[in-house]
């Protein structure tokens, strides 16, 4: 079944043949793939190219036309949205989506479920948003709402998280910042990471596997190694991006 | 002048009703983004309640308001669930008409099972007559519509702003898609937040009867006044809508009092005026 990994590995996020699209446009072809416990996959590929698209099918925003999704074992294919994150699918939008009209805590105080992530977890995380938990969400500079996005996933307590463009937009030093705490999240938990980002040389150090979209349609995938080693797929479909470096 | 007094306090006590019955329209029109004409409808709910309860029942009168606003917030419930919520992404003006059917079905249902006269309302001895203090006489039940209006008012804003429950609304309605992200069933968050304005608007609706009497045209009679309050207050602010309907209870019953040729008149040359100048209304956002 798993198109990679060991088959041992116990499967997390099953995805076969699935179809999404906006409207009459059919935007990802069926796509297959499967993200075990744990486990780490990144999309790459250029703009439009289905990435986002593949992200909100996951979270439950676009229903797909055809073929199924599972988590955890379960169908969730017409599953609403406040289910699967109560199943453990976190999701960072692209754009950060912070809730404006709400402080920092009550941004992070909505989406808290029991678990180990807790409020005080994520400011210990980021010291920054412990310092303006009481400032409203459109009072914070980007990498601090990207920070906000990030930990109001991480306290609903997910088994896989979505992670899309999260260093889009962000000062250089904020962006090394902000991956860092990525990188540590992921390495540190088993928690299982989605994760979509533009500078490849990043999304390519940080999760185990990768899979290129071209025009929704899965062109490349493998480990992350062998795609990274692999120049000629990556400039042809993704671009070569100056890598940020994860230290 | 100490008659004066007495008709300021009927101006304020007249602003307590009114934004407890336009406090929940604001919720749903404003927060929630739902044109609801019925709203008023959902007052004369709790209005028939209160005086039958206490009238052929013999409840004791604070009890019968109570359950005005529970009748109330279960009908408004019922009609969220069954008819509101399909209309939630249409048109307004979708809203608008579905809403003036339920009006009319309303006054037609009240007419028919309660009759088309004038009710009264039965206050208990504590609330009728005057109370002395000093040198003025004061009105025990405008008294009481003053308390229990800043009260249902401090608990109301402190619900929204200090409460999960009201950042979870604020959020839904800033951001639905991503409220649901957060594990947060936005569906049912508005179904709560719809009885909730409910029954705001039966507990309004009960203590009004001694004020302004109560029929089967009520909906339809006080919804212009409601909609003023509501869209000069400033959509979706509490704060706002409160403003408004303390400004227009009093100049409404001071304005009878010294003008009475043009009293009614009055509300609407005041509501045209300030929304000429402040079309997001008085503490709203420009759009």
């Amino acid at each position: 079944m798993s198109i990679w990994g060991s088959p041992v590995a116990e499967p997390l996020l099953e995805i076969e043949n699935i179809d999404v699209g906006y409207g009459e446009g059919v935007v990802v072809h069926d796509l297959s793939l499967t993200i075990e416990v744990g486990g780490s996959l990144a999309l790459l590929g250029r703009n439009g190219a289905g990435k986002s698209t593949l992200i909100l099918a996951i979270a439950g925003h676009l229903a797909p036309r055809g073929g199924r999704i599972r988590f955890g074992g379960q169908d969730i294919t017409t599953m609403p949205p406040h289910r699967r994150c109560r199943m453990g699918i976190g999701w960072v939008p692209q754009g950060r989506e912070v809730f404006a009209p709400l402080t920092v805590e009550e941004n992070l105080r909505i989406a808290a479920a029991p678990g180990a992530w807790t409020l005080d977890r994520v400011y210990e995380l980021f010291p920054k948003l412990k310092e303006r938990r009481g400032n409203f969400g459109n009072q914070l500079s980007g990498g601090e709402q990207q920070m906000l996005a990030i930990g109001r996933a991480l306290v609903t307590n997910p088994r896989l998280l979505l992670l899309d463009e999260p260093l889009e937009g962000l000062a250089p030093v904020v962006a090394q910042d902000v991956a860092r705490c990525i990188t540590d999240i992921t390495q540190s938990e088993s928690m299982a990471v989605v994760l979509i980002e533009q500078h490849a040389g990043f999304a390519l150090g940080l999760a185990r596997h990768a899979i290129i979209l071209e025009r929704g349609l899965a062109v490349r995938s493998g480990a992350s190694g062998a795609i990274a080693a692999d120049l000629d797929a990556l400039e042809q479909h993704v671009g070569i991006r100056k890598p940020v470096r994860a230290a | 002048m100490l008659g004066f007094v007495n008709i300021l306090l009927g101006g304020i006590a007249y602003g307590f009703v009114l934004f407890l019955m336009a406090g929940g329209l604001s919720i749903t029109l404003g927060l929630m983004g739902f044109a609801n004409m019925a709203h008023a409808a959902l007052a004369m709910v709790g209005g028939y309640t209160a005086a039958l309860l206490i009238g052929k029942a013999g409840w004791p009168f604070l009890a019968a308001v109570v359950m005005a606003g529970l009748t109330a917030a279960l009908t408004g419930a019922i009609l969220e669930r069954t008819l509101f919520r399909r209309l939630y992404q249409a048109s307004e003006l979708e809203q608008v008409l579905l809403t003036i059917g339920v009006v009319y079905a309303a006054i037609a249902a009240a007419t028919y099972l309660v009759g088309p006269e004038q009710m009264a309302i039965a206050v208990p001895a504590w609330l009728d007559g005057n109370l002395r203090i000093g040198p003025v006489d004061l009105n025990r039940y405008r008294l009481f519509l003053i308390v229990t209006g800043l009260v249902l008012l401090v608990s109301l804003v402190g619900l929204i702003e200090h409460t999960t429950f009201g950042a979870k609304i604020r959020a839904a309605v800033f951001n639905r898609r991503m409220t649901a992200s957060c594990g947060i069933d936005v569906d049912k968050l508005y179904a709560l937040a719809f009885a909730l304005g409910s029954a705001l608007a039966g507990i309004g609706g009960a203590l009004s009867v001694k004020l302004l009497g109560l029929d089967p045209n009520f909906p339809i009679k006080f919804l212009t006044e409601l909609l003023i309050v509501v869209s000069v207050g400033g959509l979706g602010s509490l704060r706002g809508t409160f403003l408004a309907a303390m400004l227009f209870g009093i100049i409404d019953v001071v304005g009878k009092y010294l003008l009475p040729e043009i009293g009614a008149f009055i509300i609407y040359a005041t509501a045209l005026a300030l929304l000429t100048v402040r079309p997001q209304g008085l503490v709203g956002r420009p759009r």
